[in-house]
């Protein structure tokens, strides 16, 4: 139900992300969040970053979703160079879809609400945009709470709908941060099923996560230790995978 | 949800400070309707009386500070007289007595018996006084209907005592609600011997009132020809300047409000940073949150408006009240007024909320996100 049409894309590009050399440091920062990290991601792929704290795996994130720039390197997804100021919104509206840790849903707007508005400027009509952002709540088990403002709803269900809201516009590519972080096991359980369903038809997801379920479901997982990727690991090496899901000195 | 519909939920969802905004627009908004109704309306106070004589065009003193207080001179009247083109020429001495709270403003118009037909009076009832009758007078058929006045009744104006001759009308409402007095009559009372106030100036058949006028204008370079309500309002000074000061308080208004505007824009920008932020992170483009920004202040403006011209009203209402104004003051609207307000309250309303919208299209959005 969720899952776009993965005919949309006829490029080679679609879905896939590219990164190269890509360094990035805060002001006032001395060390670099990010030191020349290198990463091919293939659509349908599910890729799970692990690390510790500050290890820059929000920062890449971010620069994936173009919400910053690096300071150095190159970042290509679906085709879009994302260093570029141009179409960046577009880019944010139509390629990726975001979920935030910390949910960031519009207080004062409905659950079904911010949802709609993530469509504007998208060929949905107004009557479509509601039933998509119906379809998206009752896919993360929502339905009856359309209506609900976030202060009503609990952690959990508003991570759900900020997941939802993810979806929206049917993004090529998944850029999430603790999707699962909030949620109890069943809720985990439909969020990572959907997740799935994304790569299964040719989506890409890269996941910020802790979460042993959602790093069971990955394809990969990459670690990011002090900016620089230490470690990437793919799912046909199964023992491995296992033992970086259960791996002690990540947060 | 539309966009609309989002900019509406915004407002209600914020009605305090929606409500202040809009507060701010409708305290501008009646200002502006208060001040133009007041400047259009004694316009249209004096234009009546200089539309109380029928005429093609009018001639006035020129560069008088009030043209109704002008002195126009007798030889002068005979030279428009004589000038081509010209059917009749009526001078005429207008002055205006306070005769209490219900006649602060009672108009009294000098005007010789033989011009009166020409200036457009038609006796109703009664006679026409004596040319140069010293205690005659004709009432215009409101005035009598105010003082409860017949043929014969003796009425007392500012000390002096005359008697009411004839009932006339003009058909125009002013010169219906005062009287007629012989001209010399009148010009001694007022000290001014020989002068008029007005010349009223009617075009022989088929001639161009233009090329009259231009020739009057040449001929009497210290007079002045009007024909429309705008030459009269540039020809007195007085209006000038009520004018002016309306300009001025107008503007004066649309600085504080547009500073209202902005001041409550602003803090509803800082406010909404992360908001914003948000939006923008989600693929909104610039131009759509500035639009958003903007759409709320210019539905805000509209309400303001529309509570403005309310309360614009309710202030004309007060300003009548205004012993300075009661008889001076017959509140006149007139549409443009409307439109000017609604312009002005969108005025506003841009120019306060085009800094804080942009300000909003500026901004980073992970730095917005990170806002506390």
């Amino acid at each position: 139900m969720l899952r776009r049409d993965s005919s949309a894309h006829t490029t080679g590009s679609a879905g896939c992300i590219s990164l190269h050399d890509v360094h990035k440091r805060y002001r006032g920062e001395p060390d670099e969040a990010l030191c020349g990290v290198d990463l091919e991601v293939a659509p349908g792929e599910l890729v799970a970053l692990v690390g510790p704290s500050g290890s820059g795996k929000s920062t890449l994130l971010h620069l994936l979703a173009a919400l910053d720039r690096p300071d150095h390197g190159t970042i290509v997804i679906d085709g879009f160079d994302v260093a570029r100021r141009i179409g960046a919104g577009r880019y944010r509206r139509g390629t990726v879809g975001l979920v935030f840790q910390l949910h960031n849903l519009l207080p004062n707007l409905s659950a079904a609400a911010n949802l709609e508005v993530v469509m504007f400027g998208t060929h949905r009509r107004r009557q479509e945009r509601r039933a998509r952002a119906r379809e998206l709540l009752d896919a993360v088990g929502l339905a009856g709470k359309y209506k609900d403002v976030p202060t009503r709803l609990s952690g959990g269900e508003r991570q759900r709908v900020a997941v939802a809201r993810a979806f929206a516009n049917e993004p090529q590519v998944l850029l999430a941060d603790e999707p699962t972080g909030s949620l109890d096991d069943a809720s985990t359980a439909t969020v990572v099923a959907l997740l799935r369903d994304h790569v299964a038809a040719g989506g890409t997801l890269l996941a910020v996560t802790h979460d042993s379920r959602l790093l069971a479901a990955a394809d990969r997982v990459v670690t990011l230790t002090a900016g620089r990727i230490t470690g990437d690991i793919r799912k046909n090496d199964a023992v491995t995978l296992r033992v970086a899901a259960g791996a002690g000195g990540l947060e | 949800m539309s966009y609309v519909g989002l900019i509406l939920h915004n407002l209600r969802s914020r009605f305090l400070r929606s409500s202040v905004t809009a507060a701010a627009v409708a305290i501008g908004v009646a200002a502006v309707v208060a001040l133009s109704v007041l400047t259009y309306s004694l316009q249209q106070t004096a234009v009546s009386i200089m539309e109380t004589g029928r005429a093609d065009f009018t001639v006035a003193q020129f560069g008088a500070s009030d043209i109704l207080n002008g002195s126009i001179d007798s030889t002068d009247v005979a030279g428009i007289k004589k000038t081509k083109g010209v059917d009749s020429a009526v001078g005429v001495y207008i002055a205006t007595a306070n005769l209490g709270a219900s006649q602060p403003f009672f108009l009294e118009i000098g005007i010789a018996p033989a011009d009166q037909a020409p200036f457009g009076v038609t006796l109703s009832r009664g006679r026409s006084y004596a040319p140069t009758a010293p205690n005659e007078i004709m009432l215009g058929y409101r005035a009598a209907r105010h003082f409860g006045a017949e043929i014969g009744t003796v009425l007392k104006i500012e000390e002096r005592r005359f008697k009411v001759v004839g009932i006339y009308t003009t058909g125009n409402a002013i010169g219906d609600d005062g009287a007629m007095f012989p001209l010399p009559t009148l010009q001694s009372w007022h000290s001014k011997p020989g002068l008029v106030t007005l010349v009223f100036v009617r075009v022989a058949p088929n001639t161009s009132i233009r090329a009259v006028r231009h020739r009057v204008d040449a001929n009497h370079p210290q007079l002045t020809t009007m024909q429309s309500l705008t030459e009269f309002g540039r020809a007195d000074r007085n209006l000038v300047l009520i004018r002016a000061a309306q300009t001025g308080g107008s503007l004066l208004a649309l600085i504080i409000g547009a500073s209202g505007v902005m001041n409550t824009a602003l803090l509803s920008f800082y406010e909404r940073i992360r908001e914003f932020g948000l939006l923008r992170s989600v693929g909104w483009t610039r131009r759509r949150l500035c639009a958003l920004v903007i759409g709320e202040a210019v539905v805000v403006a509209f309400f303001g408006a529309a509570l403005g011209v309310l309360a614009g009203f309710v202030a004309v209402r007060g300003l009548m009240r205004l012993p300075q104004l009661v008889g001076v003051f017959h509140p006149a609207y007139e549409s443009a007024i409307f439109g000017r307000a609604l312009g002005f309250a969108f005025a506003m309303a841009l120019l306060g909320a085009l800094y804080p919208a942009l300000k909003a299209a500026r901004l980073v959005p992970l730095d917005a996100l990170r806002k506390e």
